[in-house]
């Protein structure tokens, strides 16, 4: 009774791929790939957001001097942007498959 | 090994998650020590008290208050969101709400005991602290917390370690004049801490160099040498006029300036003039900072007494803590004195352990961000949800505890469940 | 011993020690707690809840103490 989680998966991906069409349930080397490259983009998505929320918070203070209260704004729009994207890319991920 | 090399998905992962352990370690803080080390961040400054952000007028800003504001507003909205359009069969984030609600309902009727119902006075105050301390719990540990922040040069430090020194001078020579303390103060400072290291920041945004090695000692960035510091309390002793001193000077303008100034060139790039400084975050997470931690548990035992008198009665509840010697003997006096003082205890009690938990949580993170960059974090950052989450269900169990062995009337007294 | 040194030491011997009676004492909640489930199981619920009330009692020992050892470090 081979019953190991690999043979599992491959059942469902099967399964998965007679219903949908996209490539990450094709299997292989391309859905792997697929995959690693949109987690990896979770990634730079994060830093991104939150350096640009920073920097753009600490850009507008050099225009109206107000001293450090945009940029603190700016890091925690761009904190709040990151984790809600994150979360949001992480579910279209698992939705996906 | 058949297996794993014949489904190209898990060898994928095999050998990614391989390369991201080797170039993590070779990039971290142990890499550093043999020449690699890209990854280096600056060695953590930990800091117990929370750091300032900006002065509102005079009044300074810390970071654990903004975050405490963005975890109230973040609490503030979610509950908008998920009491908008209610719906009989819940779902989404009313679900969610709805679950807590019923939990702690159920949780606080079973605690409470007697009649059904009985609880529901607790309800309000422990579902809430259930639901704020978790939420700053978790807010405080989202990715650009404690990461992003301002520099501060070497000019607020000598004035945040000043005031410290400057009043052990004051104790022991009681009779300097404030300039006098200060220079004595400063030569005590330099001789102290002339070894401890600073980060070279590039233009203000980016830090420079990698690991322990690049961290500039404070004698690289104060010129100053032995004999000069020995002249500057001679001539404090003497009671020269300290105003024209060159060497005094020299110091105050070095510290103003605050850039490198002594030889300091790590891995062929030279860091003359480099801004020094270190990291003071925008933001830190509110539950490490004990402030926070000490109000809401003054809350939570401020709302434990009124429980007991609301149930009780002034003089029924002040009757366990001020027992009549005469009448009922004086080991009932000192049994009341000793739970008033477990009041106190409770408190602090409650602030340590949501604080202590919460503080070395966060050293924990920065630690193992330093010393394994990319991947060590992950396990950690596992445990600290579990443990926000835990300590916020501690934190609201045990005042529901406290506050149901508040209104128990005189009669079931000996069921001290979670007397501490 | 210089006074950094002697700081250092006591911040280490101050959560060395103080961790251990929490550990024992956690150890032995955790353990009695299973023994309840396992002769039991279906009272996992309120045997769970109140296992990790006591386990809060025992780790705040730990966590004085490690309170008192960062203090020592850092201020």
């Amino acid at each position: 009774m081979p019953d190991t989680p690999e043979s599992l998966n491959t059942n469902s991906e099967e399964s998965c791929s007679k219903h949908n069409e996209s490539p990450s349930s094709k299997g292989g080397w391309s859905a792997t790939f697929v995959l690693l490259g949109r987690l990896g983009g979770i990634g730079w998505f994060v830093a991104i957001t939150i350096g640009l929320g920073a920097y753009g918070g600490y850009w507008l203070d050099g225009q109206f001097g107000t001293a450090p209260f945009l940029t603190v704004l700016g890091l925690a729009l761009g904190v709040l942007t990151a984790s809600v994207g994150m979360i949001r890319l992480l579910s279209s991920i698992r939705g996906n498959r | 090994m058949g297996k794993l090399l014949s489904s190209p998905k898990l060898l994928a992962i095999a050998i990614g998650v391989v390369a991201a352990l080797l170039i993590s370690v070779a990039g971290g803080a142990l890499g550093a020590s043999f020449g690699f080390g890209w990854f280096g961040g600056p060695i953590p400054f930990i800091s117990l008290p929370a750091e300032r952000v900006a002065y509102i007028g005079s009044y300074p800003l810390l970071n654990t208050t903004v975050m405490f504001w963005f975890g109230g507003l973040i609490l503030i909205f979610l509950a908008w969101r998920a009491t908008r359009k209610m719906s009989d069969v819940p779902s989404g984030l009313q679900n969610l709400f709805e679950v807590i609600y019923e939990f702690f309902g159920n949780t606080v009727d079973g605690v409470a005991g007697g009649k059904a119902k009985a609880g529901r006075r607790f309800l309000a105050l422990v579902s809430t602290i259930f639901l704020v301390v978790v939420i700053i719990n978790w807010v405080g540990i989202l990715p650009g917390v404690g990461s992003v922040g301002r520099i501060e040069t070497i000019e607020e430090w000598v004035h945040h370690h000043l005031p410290k020194v400057e009043a052990k001078v004051q104790e022991k020579h009681p009779e300097y004049t404030p300039v006098q303390t200060e220079a004595a103060a400063l030569v005590h400072l330099l001789e102290d801490h002339g070894e401890d290291t600073f980060v070279a920041f590039d233009g203000s945004i980016v830090p420079l160099g990698r690991g322990e090695q690049a961290r500039v000692p404070l004698n690289k960035i104060i010129t100053f040498s032995e004999s000069g510091l020995h002249q500057i309390e001679e001539a404090i002793h003497d009671g020269d006029d300290l105003d024209g001193l060159p060497l005094l000077d020299s110091i105050h303008s070095d510290i103003k300036k605050g850039v490198v100034q002594g030889e300091f060139v790590y891995k062929g790039q030279d860091f003359k003039g480099k801004t020094v400084g270190l990291l003071v975050p925008f933001l830190r997470g509110a539950s490490t900072d004990i402030n926070t931690t000490l109000a809401i548990a003054l809350v939570a035992m401020f709302t434990v007494q009124v429980w007991g008198i609301r149930a009780l009665g002034v003089r029924a509840y002040g009757g366990k803590f001020f027992v009549n010697p005469i009448s009922q003997g004086p080991i009932a006096t000192f049994v009341g004195i000793l739970e008033g003082f477990g009041e106190l205890t409770r408190t602090l009690s409650f602030t340590f352990r949501l604080f202590g938990n919460m503080f070395a949580g966060e050293v924990l993170l920065i630690a193992m961000a330093f010393l394994l960059p990319l991947i060590g974090i992950i396990p950690f950052m596992g445990l600290e949800l579990f443990v926000g989450l835990i300590q916020g269900y501690i934190f609201a169990m045990l005042t529901l505890v406290f506050g149901v062995m508040a209104v128990a009337s005189h009669g079931d007294h000996d069921t001290h469940a979670g007397d501490h | 011993m210089d006074a950094e040194a002697t700081k250092y030491l006591g911040a280490a011997i101050s959560i060395a020690v103080g961790a251990i009676g929490p550990g024992i004492g956690i150890g032995l909640l955790a353990g009695k707690a299973m023994e309840a489930i396992g002769r039991n199981p279906e009272a996992t619920g309120p045997v769970q809840q109140n296992m990790i009330l006591g386990l809060a009692f025992a780790e705040a020992i730990a966590i004085y103490a490690l309170v008192i050892a960062i203090i020592i470090l850092f201020v």
